[in-house]
């Protein structure tokens, strides 16, 4: 009888372990949609739409608005202080920068494509020290509280057609945005670029730095 | 060595270890769902994933926290492995995939917060955690060999009854 009970039990266990998994999978289903929807009832909304919209299908706004489009609100937001987000594209090609009148984000892999084409004028809008003590190669240093009191300054900046790519510490750092809307609304430049990841993010990435201050 | 493997101890310690890595993924995750539905996409699974991103984005990270929940509580645990290691199964032939394909993706493992990327490392960390995830799918080695012939055997389930 003992031997009878042993192997019922070990033929019952593999339906066991597999009731266990069918269990697991689908009250992890339930949950995460069910999260989801809570967020996208919340205030604000922070949950996102059940099917990601197809990416491909504005070819020339490549990744334009993908942090919005991806929480449902509409692509390009103008009430953002920051239009939308520049991505590379699928195959790994330069994005397109669509010239909005307004500053628009950038990711780290973005910015890197850039650096190595050489295809951006690089901005680093943190102080002479901090600029000193590490910087992305070949980015002009502009800190922000000179730069906005010398407006004829920023007007000087040529890059030459490329966009510019302004960033600063990252975190809760503020410099980029204001430099890039000086560049944008006092100096009429087109096509920048603010890449809120910054410095730290950058050499957390492993990317090429530089020391020194500027020539 | 199979006994070894299949010691009660070893199998619970690695089920408590894999239990608590695969909590710190699905947290890491839920932190931040839309980057982690960026990363997936960055993966570019096309053509078959490129409109469940976001749904898998969704579920997997509480798929895995019910099954950190089931190793690290022993409620269910083989259940649990064998989540786990489906799941780190997925995510190195992913992994893979890209490295093939020559793609530089963050690998989105662990959230946002790790910035690991894919490589040659990724693939054998993952490797690892899988090999902890099958050991512990593995049933203790408790049972005399005789008993266990037994399963192989419906004729002597149907003499006994």
């Amino acid at each position: 009888m003992q031997e009878r009970l042993l192997v019922e039990s070990t033929g019952r266990d593999p339906e066991c372990v597999l009731r266990g998994v069918a269990g697991i999978v689908i009250v992890g289903v339930l949950l995460g949609l069910a999260f989801n929807q809570l967020g996208r009832m919340g205030s604000p909304p922070r949950g996102m739409a059940w099917i990601a919209e197809r990416k491909t299908e504005l070819p020339s706004l490549e990744g334009l608005g993908g942090a919005q489009e991806r929480g449902g609100a509409p692509a390009a937001n103008l009430d953002d202080p920051l239009g939308g987000v520049v991505a590379a594209g699928e195959d790994g090609s330069l994005p397109e920068v669509p010239d909005l009148g307004q500053p628009l984000r950038v990711d780290v892999s973005t910015v890197k494509r850039f650096y190595d084409a050489g295809a951006a004028m690089i901005v680093d809008a943190r102080d002479a020290e901090d600029y000193a003590q590490g910087h992305i190669p070949g980015a002009l240093n502009l800190p922000s509280e000179q730069a906005l009191s010398d407006p004829a300054r920023l007007e000087a900046l040529d890059p030459g057609g490329r966009p510019i790519i302004v960033y600063c510490g990252g975190g809760a750092c503020e410099a980029s945005m204001h430099i890039a809307e000086a560049l944008i609304y006092q100096a009429g430049k087109r096509r920048v670029l603010v890449y809120e990841g910054g410095w730290p993010e950058w050499v957390a990435q492993g990317y090429p730095g530089k020391t020194g201050a500027e020539r | 060595m199979s006994a070894l493997l299949r010691h009660p101890v070893l199998i619970r310690a690695a089920q408590i270890a894999i239990g608590l890595l695969m909590a710190w993924a699905a947290l890491a995750k839920l932190s931040d769902l839309p980057a982690f539905a960026q990363q997936i996409h960055n993966f570019r699974i096309y053509p078959f994933f490129e409109f469940g991103e976001n749904l898998a984005a969704m579920v997997l990270p509480w798929i895995e926290i019910l099954a950190a929940l089931s190793l690290i509580l022993g409620v269910r645990p083989r259940a649990g492995s064998v989540v786990s290691a489906a799941l780190l199964g997925v995510f190195t032939l992913a992994v893979v995939a890209a490295l093939a394909r020559g793609l530089n993706v963050e690998c989105g493992c662990f959230g946002t917060a790790s910035g690991s990327r894919v490589g040659l490392a990724k693939v054998l960390e993952n490797l690892g955690m899988l090999a902890l995830a099958l050991i512990g799918c593995q049933r203790a080695c408790s049972e005399p060999p005789g008993e266990r012939r037994a399963v192989a055997s419906p004729r002597e389930v149907s003499t006994e009854s």
